[in-house]
Order: structure tokens, then C-alpha cells, then sequence
């Protein structure tokens, strides 16, 4: 039994291990058969990626550790050995997992402890939950009580512009990154060392519009919230009917569905939006239908099912508007729905390039995009000489170069 | 030199990196040898200079080399029952030095984490050359070790006990600054030698074996255990 039999349990493999905690792949490979003993240090952040105890990935202890079952890995690399994952999806929930384990280690350098106000929150969300309901009753009575102890829905606004930061600010871990041909459009699982994990968040970002994300990050809530024994929930891209209906008659789907629809786009909301606009649902046009999903940052199709599902309108209507074409008429309403190029001439190259390149790991050959309020509060630490130019590096995943590169003022800031 | 060590010196990444860069990891055998200096390194610093992806190619078969002959030593249990005899400290253990380091690399890297902890718990000098690092501990109020001596100190010490004449010296200089590594301020625009004059070295020799004890940034002394090499080369 060694270090290597976990990591092939889990999928992985030995090079992408060693290069996603920047290890020289042949020093790990000792590691991995039991010929030279990993640094506890090490261990530790291995131990928090694949999800077993560090003591289960130290050489002596593994015979003992095999038997008593801590060696095996989390459930989330259980999932990802299905046949519709691939190398690249496993790899970059690898990346995701070591973000949060550093952002663990951040929050412990920076305010002493890891920030674990999700775990009260999603208590009171479960404590006003009738469990005998309906799946989608659940859902919503979920959404009503976390809108209640959030600031979601307040003012008569949509909640999208704010639910990152928001969500964020409670300690779970929202990573929107591409993984390009992956079937994955969304997951959520449990990262960090076992007594500290905090919920995180996975979007794929590939060929998705901000709309549509908005909608899988508030879906992954539900199953963080809801679905916490499970370890793990990983959504993939319904792109055909059979698939469709066969994820949505899951219990656990419908009320995820419900979750994050009632979140974002309640009845009331929908209502407000037509009344301050002079429209009514059963009238709308392109330009008003495009209107609504600037409105309350939701993507087209949901919208007109979240019409559909309040009988706001018929089955027809419905279809009609689905057939819709709103693109022209968004982009006019939100930048949110611009692609890079109509952005950057919109509002300016030096203020488009500000966090232009700047995000992604560099640390192995497969990278994620690091969240803006991430990497911004680990270049904080680093002027407020929490932690060093060095660690911060570490904690953004990318070599120390890179950083010097990408930073130099803040490098010329804290060295002399 | 036989026998058991006066000091250790426990080298962070960055300084041990550059002397195996520069190809100088004889100096540490001088310094054992002529100065019982006892260097040492920690488990997370041999991964971090295994794992260089820059220069790895200089850097791993120069510390293969310096392992081997064991002009440096990965820190083990039984070296530190010796250490703490001669620093005349109490019991230090590994478990000790992993505790206090797992703290420290919550605000610096891992390397220098373990390296400044163990100095700390031993009461020794660490070698790096991270003023940022050092900055940031305290600045978090964790204790630092006795001296902070840099990858210079060494160069430049040695170079005033005659071991390194100026000829190596300024090679040393001209291949660090072709890798853009760190060098003294003073260096970066004249000469090693010139550059020395406006720069302090903090290691020198004196009758004994000693650290000043006004802070981390001050000098510490080596007593010379054999002669100057140009006492040798003349047979006096």
C-alpha cells in the first residue's frame, strides 16, 4: 500500500499530483512508492487534496492506515472516475482543491481562523425547512429563509450582482474556470483539511454566459447545503431531452432547481420588474424579455421557465418567447452579456487589463482562473506584511517570477 | 576538521541555492572544516531545491554532490540531540521543529518556515536571503533566529579569510546577476570587492564562537579552527 495506490484510486495521476503542489515530479514519485518519506508539510496539503488524513500518506504509518480506511479518498474523486469525466476535469478539481486549502491557510494568516460563518448560515437555512415537504416546497422554503438571512432580494433588485461576494464573504469558495470539452457545467464539494473544510463551488466557465452561471452557482448552493453527507454533487451539461429529464426527476435536483430559481427570480421579482417597466409577462417582447434577464441577471431559458412554473404564461407563450432571439437587445442592457473584445472597447483597455492575465494559475500546465476578491486579498496580506511575497506566490499557485511580473508594485511596495 | 561540530548553520533555500548556482559548494566543507561550522538543512528546503524548475538542472546534481560528501546534512533526530548539547539548550525535537515551522509557513513558504523554526528552537544562525520573509515574522511577532547571516555573508567572509580570491569572488557576482538572482545593493553596479566596502558583512572570526545578542541583524563570529590558507601556503 503506498501513496501512489491513493492517488490511483482517486483517478489522479502521479505527475499531476506532483506538479498541482509544484513537487519535482521524480522526488515524488519516491514518495508515491514509500522509497523516501514525504515532509509533513507536504503531506498535509496531499492529505487535503485527495481528501484522507495526512497521517494516511506518510510511508510507515500506510499499512495502518489501509486498515482502518482512512486512505481512501474523498467521495468527489469517487465521482470523477465516471467515464463521461475526464483527465482534465480530475486535474482541475485537483487545482481547486489546493485553492482551498489555501484559502484556508490565508484566512488563518490573516484573521486567525478560517472563515466558517457558512456553517451557521446553512443551519438556520435547514432549521426552517419542512423535510416531509415536496422536493421543490423544500427548495423554496430553503430559498425564502436564506434570502431572509442574506441581503438576496432586497430592494426590489436582483440578487446576481451580489451572490459572489456575498457568498464569498460567508467562506464558501465560488471558482468559475474554463475546462474546455468537459461535460462538467457545474460541482460542489467539500475542500480543506477535514476539520476545517468549508463548502467550494465549481463553475465551468467554457462556452457559458454569465447568466447561465448565475443559476449554477445558486443550484451547487442547494446541494452544498442540502447535500452535505453526500461530500459531493457534480452537475454536467444537460444538452439532450433524455438526459434533461433524467437528472431532473432526481430528488435532489429538483429541489437544487427549485433553490436557486426562488433565490433569483421570485414571483414578487418578476412582478416588480413589470411594474416599474410598464409590462406585463404575457406581453413581453425582446426588448422587455431582455430586459428581465438584465434584470434579475438570469439567463433567457430559465426565465421563460420560471414564467412558465408561476403560470404567468401558457405552454405556447412559452415556446414563443424560448424562440426569442434577445442577444442584440442584452447586450444593449448589460455588459454582462458583451464577449471580451466588445468589453475591452467599451470600457477602455486600461481598465479592462487591470486584472487582464493576471488570475490564472501557472504552478502545472492545467490552470484555473482565480476569483479577483482572492487574488486581491492575498496581495493585501502582502502589503500589510501578513504574509510574505513568497507565500502569497504560493497561494496564487504560480512561481515566484510570475509574480513578480504580474505585481511589481506591490513587490516594490514591501522590499526595500 | 574531526569530531562533532561548534555551531550549525541551517540554510534556507534561497542562499543555498545560489552557492550550489555558483558552483561554491566547497565552501560549506571550509566552513566545517577550518571553522566547525556544521551545515544543515531541512527536509522542505531539499524539496523546494529539488523542485526548482529554474536552474534545477545546476542546482540538483551540486546538491547531490554536497549531500554525498556531507559538506550539508538533511536535519535528523540524532543531529539534534548533538546540536542542543552544544548550544547548551534543552531537548530539541523534530516534532518540535515541524510544530513551530507549520506555524510559521502559514505567513511564509515552506523552506524558510522550517529553516527560521529550527534556528529559533537551536538557537543557531539561518541562512537566507528573504529580508521580506523575515520582515513578515516579525511582523506577525514570531520569534526569529539569534542571526540571519545571507548567501554574501558566506561569499564574502570567505573571500576575506583568503579562500576566495577576487577572481572567483567576481565570477560568483557576474554568474548570480546573469540569473537575475538577489545581490547586495552596493554589488549590483561596481565590483564584488568595491561593492564589499559599503556593504556589512555579518560573519567574521573572533576568539570564540559567538552571536551578538542585540538582534537577528547583527554580526556573528567564528573562531577559526586551523590556519589562514596563506599561513598554510607559506608553511608557517
Amino acid at each position: 500500500m503506498s501513496l501512489r495506490t491513493v492517488i490511483d484510486g482517486a483517478g489522479l495521476t502521479l505527475s499531476a499530483c506532483a506538479s498541482t503542489i509544484g513537487v519535482d515530479h521524480e522526488l515524488f514519485q519516491q514518495w508515491a512508492d514509500g522509497k523516501r518519506e514525504m515532509p509533513p508539510a507536504y503531506a498535509t496539503v496531499m492529505a487535503a487534496l485527495l481528501g484522507v488524513k495526512p497521517e494516511a500518506l506518510m510511508a510507515k504509518p500506510m499499512a495502518q492506515a489501509r486498515k482502518s480506511g482512512i486512505d481512501e479518498p474523498s467521495a468527489i474523486w469517487f465521482k470523477l472516475r465516471g467515464h463521461e469525466f475526464g483527465d482534465a476535469d480530475r486535474e482541475s478539481i485537483l487545482l481547486v482543491r489546493h485553492l482551498g486549502h489555501n484559502a484556508n491557510q490565508l484566512e488563518k494568516s490573516v484573521a486567525g481562523q478560517a472563515n466558517r460563518s457558512w456553517s451557521i448560515l446553512f443551519k438556520d437555512v435547514l432549521e426552517n425547512i419542512d423535510l416531509q415537504a415536496s422536493p421543490q416546497s423544500q427548495g423554496r422554503q430553503a430559498a425564502r429563509a436564506f434570502c431572509g438571512l442574506t441581503q438576496f432580494g432586497g430592494g426590489g433588485r436582483g440578487s446576481s450582482e451580489i451572490l459572489r461576494g456575498n457568498l464569498r464573504s460567508r467562506g464558501i469558495l465560488i471558482i468559475e474556470s474554463p475546462i474546455p470539452h468537459s461535460q462538467m457545467e457545474g460541482c460542489s464539494f467539500l475542500v480543506g483539511e477535514s476539520t476545517q473544510e468549508r463548502p467550494c463551488i465549481f463553475v465551468n466557465t467554457f462556452k457559458s454566459t454569465w447568466f447561465r452561471r448565475n443559476v449554477v452557482i445558486m443550484h451547487e448552493l442547494a446541494h452544498a447545503l442540502f447535500d452535505q453527507n453526500a461530500g459531493v454533487e457534480i452537475d454536467i451539461v444537460a444538452n439532450d431531452e433524455r438526459h434533461s429529464n433524467l437528472r431532473k426527476d432526481e430528488l435532489t435536483e429538483a429541489r437544487a432547481e427549485s433553490f436557486a430559481r426562488e433565490c433569483l427570480l421570485p414571483a414578487k421579482l418578476i412582478l416588480s420588474f413589470c411594474s416599474q417597466n410598464g409590462v406585463r409577462p404575457n406581453k413581453l417582447t425582446a426588448q422587455s424579455l431582455a430586459g428581465l434577464v438584465a434584470f434579475s441577471g438570469v439567463e433567457k431559458k430559465t426565465v421563460v421557465e420560471i414564467l412558465r412554473h408561476n403560470e404567468f404564461i401558457d405552454d405556447v407563450l412559452a415556446t414563443q418567447y424560448q424562440s426569442l432571439d434577445i442577444s442584440t437587445e442584452l447586450r444593449e442592457q448589460s455588459d454582462r452579456a458583451l464577449g471580451t473584445k466588445e468589453f475591452i472597447e467599451k470600457v477602455g483597455l486600461d481598465v479592462a487589463a487591470s486584472w487582464l492575465n493576471k488570475r490564472f494559475t501557472t504552478i502545472s500546465s492545467r490552470k484555473i482562473l482565480l476569483p479577483v476578491t482572492y487574488v486581491k486579498s492575498v496581495l493585501e496580506a502582502v502589503k500589510t506584511f501578513k504574509i510574505s511575497i513568497g507565500k502569497a506566490a504560493e497561494l496564487l499557485m504560480v512561481d515566484i517570477d510570475t509574480f513578480y511580473s504580474r505585481f511589481p508594485e506591490v513587490v516594490s511596495e514591501v522590499t526595500e | 576538521m574531526s569530531g562533532e561540530p561548534d555551531v550549525a548553520f541551517i540554510f534556507d533555500t534561497d542562499a543555498l541555492a545560489q552557492i550550489l548556482m555558483a558552483q561554491q559548494q566547497n565552501l560549506l566543507n571550509i566552513l566545517r572544516q577550518d571553522f566547525g561550522v556544521g551545515c544543515f538543512i531541512m527536509m522542505e528546503v531539499e524539496v523546494e531545491l529539488r523542485s526548482k524548475p529554474k536552474f534545477s538542472g545546476l542546482i540538483k546534481p551540486a546538491l547531490e554532490k554536497a549531500l554525498k560528501s556531507g559538506w550539508i546534512k538533511l536535519l535528523t533526530a540524532s543531529d539534534l540531540e548533538q546540536l542542543a548539547c552544544l548550544q547548551g539548550q534543552g531537548p530539541v525535537t523534530l516534532a518540535d521543529i515541524r510544530a513551530l515551522g507549520a506555524e510559521y509557513a502559514l505567513y511564509v513558504q515552506r523552506g524558510e518556515a522550517y529553516t527560521h523554526a529550527a534556528a529559533v528552537l537551536l538557537g543557531s544562525p539561518a541562512i537566507s536571503n528573504d529580508l521580506n520573509a523575515i520582515r513578515v515574522l516579525e511582523s506577525n511577532g514570531k520569534a526569529l533566529p539569534p542571526t540571519v547571516l545571507r548567501s554574501f555573508d558566506m561569499f564574502a567572509f570567505l573571500h576575506l579569510e583568503e579562500y576566495l580570491d577576487v577572481k572567483s569572488v567576481e565570477q560568483i557576482r557576474t554568474i548570480l546577476m546573469s540569473y537575475s538572482e538577489w545581490i547586495p545593493a552596493p554589488m549590483r553596479t561596481s565590483s564584488f570587492v568595491q561593492g564589499l566596502a559599503g556593504w556589512d558583512c555579518r560573519l567574521s572570526t573572533s576568539l570564540a564562537t559567538s552571536a551578538s545578542a542585540s538582534g537577528w541583524a547583527e554580526n556573528f563570529y567564528l573562531k577559526r579552527k586551523t590556519q589562514r590558507p596563506s599561513q598554510n601556503a607559506d608553511g608557517s
